[in-house]
């Protein structure tokens, strides 16, 4: 028996069109949740969504009161959520509560209307209808229809829970979230907190979030059906979007974050002075310790246009800035997993063709060749490879490569038009790869956009 | 005479499998304790794992288990050095693994990965080789002396009552002819000991190819770098479909010529479903149960590989056969010999080889060493000179540290029959929005 397995499971709450649920009858070992009741889990299409027809200003104010609340935390909810997901989540103590810390500033009123300004090209078109006149004369209008909507969420940042909630009333639609075992905590803390400051309200009615265990058939063939739901939106997670696609088909459509991996490209203009260096060492340690590298956007492989020399000196800078705890990196906070720790052994005995530098304690470490290497780098691990020119390194961009970090800036504009091509998505400044995403394109689309429903009135 | 030469020296001893673990953990460790000292000398990886982890004295067994690698150590070499050709380099990563000097292998013209291999034979280093679905290859280091012991060990086989080797068996292995797999070189070993010299029969007289294998993460790497075109994705799924068809109509010619000698001793070594097969075609053909000859050894193992069969498979093929012998055991490729199984199923503990049951994570013991426990395989096996063989494995086991026990007429160690595989990470329901370009290739290529 496990030592883990000897502790009594951690109580999960489910939230239920705006009631706490509590109750620890289905026990996964780690954690118990309340027994789940699917038929509690749809809204009829016999009826309209509760906040289908609530004004999209008084959605609006809603949210910006929930995220004054999660800021003073009155009761604790918050709270109590941090504590749990500190004891069993994955990620360090201090980046959980620095990202705790961010959530509230995600509900400003000004985010909210730039989120949709941005992703629908407008307010109105939530409350009411558009009117376009096409060349032949013929009038349209046309309105974002809030959605049915069944989000399959990540656990590796509690940003995630936060925004999905966000889009999600935003829609003014009927949102059911899937919690994943790596945070069962967020997303019902936020509701809560909704729930203490709009009891009964329309928009707390609108949403439910329920754990059950991904790819589970018994739940999940009865609840991902058109008659329930119109969209799946899932993050990540190779597996639950093959799970996902066993229910897609006409009327059932899948929003896919798709799961993705970041690069930077470093030119030979971070040579120009040691203080240029050291400063280019502190962007790139950056954005490849986002959530302990754990995210998406964290950078993975870093190809320079340098010599090994120089190669080199930048390889030490960099794994000593690696070791430095940041707004959402710790210090030395990550355990490399031992399938990793043999491969970056293995590689350490190749020298001169690898160099490493940094050692399995969660400091970092930098691999250095001349080649990509063939594995996965996470847990603060990341690949420097040479190049001779940053143009040469686009083909190792393709359909999975998400954020591409570039210095200098001015070298973007040459690039990003050939990564676009080869399939990347996002190029940012190095250093700059968190944030975003939220009032323009992220994955490849206006996620809000994508969210609704398109309807029309025709004459 | 040291105490790795004493455990090495029970082979094919009346005790050899049945030791109580009181009189064989002393000699265990102090074996463990002798080949660390020396290893740790030869393999600066294991020198620097042993400094790292803070292992310095083996007080008890456990103390071995930080000192475990991962299989991933056997494939860690880049593998840019194989699609580059670049042999000199693969050369130099195996050395790292290896405790003898890899000077005198001659690597003048060598075009793929199997003459790299057959220049690694040649020059003494007789690596047995492994394949997941990466299609990633792992080389496992063998001397002379490790050779020899594989041999020694299956000059007897079907343990309790044991068969002597006396070229008197027909030999059908459902398999290739020959390659770097431990499966093959034990088969072939079985083959030259126990079979009759005219009459030894294969699935395919092909050389198993690893370039076949290699191939395959080639293609991988090709439609990770959006190279591939369509047709050569298909091409690539065309040729896995048709060596399969090939293979069912030589299966079919194997099991004519199994059915006609039924009635002389013969040793068929497959899997499991390639058992059930013969049995159905066998059936087919109107062979009633039970005619085959007391003599004749039915050699399988291993899992089911999805194949849907019912849950006595085992039974009926048995009872298909009738009063024959068999061979079966616990163990993998990078095992220097597998835990034989015993005659209520159990498989024992062979002297050389120390198990371990890990927790889930495969990170601490997952109790102490009594009674019954059940968690993560790992061992370390004393017997290999050419490399450090402690591992951690993805097998899921129960093991009986008790001398004695109801359910086994024989006394030791024992693995319960009830073996599994634990869950692959990402199969735990945590999600994350990071992720690779494997997600992206889908198809045969990517399962």
């Amino acid at each position: 028996m496990t030592e883990l397995a000897r502790i009594a499971p951690v109580a999960v709450n489910h939230f239920v069109k705006g009631e706490m649920i509590a109750g620890g009858e289905a026990n996964y070992g780690a954690f118990a949740t309340p027994a789940l009741d699917i038929d509690s889990l749809v809204w009829q299409r016999t009826e309209a969504g509760p906040a289908f027809f609530t004004p999209i200003a008084e959605i609006m104010d809603v949210l910006v009161a929930t995220g004054e609340r999660m800021q003073t935390d009155p009761s604790g909810v918050l709270t109590e959520a941090f504590e749990a997901m500190a004891q069993v989540g994955d990620l360090d103590r201090g980046v959980l509560q620095r990202a705790y810390e961010l959530l509230p500033k995600m509900f400003a009123r000004d985010w909210l209307r730039f989120l949709v300004e941005g992703e629908l090209g407008g307010v109105d078109i939530l409350d009411g209808w558009r009117k376009v006149t096409d060349p032949s004369g013929r009038t349209a209008q046309y309105r974002a229809f809030p959605p049915r909507l069944v989000h399959v969420l990540a656990g590796n940042a509690p940003g995630v829970a936060a925004i999905s909630i966000i889009r999600g009333a935003l829609t003014k639609g009927i949102n059911l979230l899937k919690l994943p075992s790596n945070d069962l905590f967020t997303a019902t803390a936020i509701l809560q907190t909704m729930a203490e400051v709009a009891p009964g309200h329309p928009l707390t009615k609108s949403f439910s979030a329920v754990y059950w265990k991904g790819g589970d058939e018994n739940v999940e063939k009865y609840l991902l059906r058109p008659i329930f739901f119109d969209k799946l939106v899932a993050w990540g997670g190779e597996g639950s979007l093959r799970s996902a696609k066993k229910y897609v088909g006409p009327g059932f459509e899948l929003v896919a974050f798709d799961p993705k991996t970041s690069i930077s490209m470093i030119g030979r203009e971070a040579f120009a002075s040691p203080e240029t260096l050291a400063e280019v060492a502190e962007a790139a340690a950056t954005d490849i310790c986002l959530y302990d590298q754990s995210a998406c956007t964290s950078s993975r492989f870093q190809f320079i246009e340098a010599s090994m020399e120089e190669a080199e000196a930048y390889c030490e800078l960099l794994q000593a800035e690696m070791g430095k705890e940041r707004l959402t990196a710790s210090g030395c906070g990550v355990r490399i997993p031992p399938a990793l720790r043999e491969e970056i052994e293995g590689l350490r005995a190749l020298e001169p063709f690898y160099k490493v530098w940094g050692e399995s304690d969660g400091r970092g470490v930098v691999v250095l060749s001349e080649d990509p290497v063939d594995f996965h780098p996470e847990a603060k691990t990341v690949n420097v490879v040479v190049v001779d020119r940053l143009e040469e390194a686009v083909r190792y961009a393709g359909v999975a490569t998400q954020t591409v970090g570039i210095y200098p800036p001015e070298r973007k504009v040459d690039l990003r038009d050939r990564l676009a091509a080869a399939g990347a998505q996002r190029v940012v400044t190095l250093g700059t790869a968190l944030g975003g995403g939220v009032g323009i394109p992220h994955d490849g689309f206006f996620p809000l956009h994508r969210l609704v429903r398109w309807v029309t009135d025709e004459c | 005479m040291t105490a790795r030469e004493t455990l090495l020296g029970m082979l094919h001893q009346p005790n050899c499998y049945t030791m109580p673990q009181s009189e064989l953990v002393p000699l265990q460790l102090e074996a463990a304790r002798e080949l660390l000292a020396e290893r740790r000398q030869q393999l600066p990886i294991l020198d620097r794992r042993a400094r790292e982890t803070g292992v310095d004295r083996l007080e008890k067994l456990d103390d071995l288990i930080p000192l475990l690698f991962s299989h991933t150590t056997f494939k860690s070499y880049p593998n840019s050095f194989v699609q580059n050709g670049q042999w000199d380099r693969m050369t130099k990563w195996l050395g790292t693994l290896t405790t003898t000097s890899m000077d005198g292998v001659d690597l003048t013209q060598v075009e793929d990965i199997d003459d790299w291999v057959s220049r690694l034979w040649a020059a003494g280093h007789f690596v047995n080789t492994t394949s997941g679905t990466s299609g990633k290859v792992s080389f496992l280091n063998r001397t002379k002396g490790d050779a020899d012991l594989l041999r020694r060990y299956l000059q007897r086989i079907c343990w309790p009552e044991p068969i002597l080797p006396e070229n008197k068996h027909h030999i059908f292995f459902l398999g290739p002819r020959s390659g770097p797999y431990m499966l093959l070189i034990a088969a072939n070993h079985v083959a030259e000991m126990y079979g009759r010299p005219d009459s030894r029969h294969y699935l395919s007289d092909d050389r198993l190819r690893l370039t076949d294998i290699t191939r395959m993460a080639e293609m991988r790497l090709k439609m990770a770098e959006g190279r591939a075109t369509p047709s050569e994705i298909a091409a690539a799924e065309e040729n896995a479909r048709n060596q399969g068809v090939e293979m069912a109509k030589r299966f079919s010619e194997m099991v004519d010529q199994i059915i006609r000698l039924r009635h002389e001793p013969m040793i068929i070594t497959g899997g499991w479903l390639q058992m059930w097969q013969i049995m159905e075609a066998a059936k087919a053909r109107g062979v009633p149960n039970g005619e085959f000859h007391p003599d004749t050894v039915i050699q399988s193992g291993g899992g089911l590989k999805g194949a849907n069969l019912p849950a006595d498979y085992r039974e009926q093929i048995f009872e298909f056969f009738g009063h024959v012998r068999t061979q079966q055991g616990y163990g993998m490729s990078e095992m220097s010999c597998g835990f034989p199984m015993d005659k209520d199923g159990y498989y024992h503990q062979v002297p050389w080889i120390i198990p371990f049951v890990l927790d889930k994570e495969g990170v601490k013991p997952a109790g102490p060493r009594e009674g019954v426990v059940e968690g993560r395989y790992a061992y370390v096996d004393l017997s290999n000179e050419a490399r450090w063989n402690g591992l951690i494995t993805g097998d899921r086991v129960t093991i009986d540290f008790r001398e004695t026990r109801p359910e086994t007429r024989l006394p030791g160690l024992v693995v319960h029959p009830n073996i599994s595989r634990y869950a692959n990470i990402g199969e735990e329901d945590k999600i994350g929005c990071a992720g690779t370009i494997d997600a992206y290739i889908s198809g045969e290529i990517g399962a």
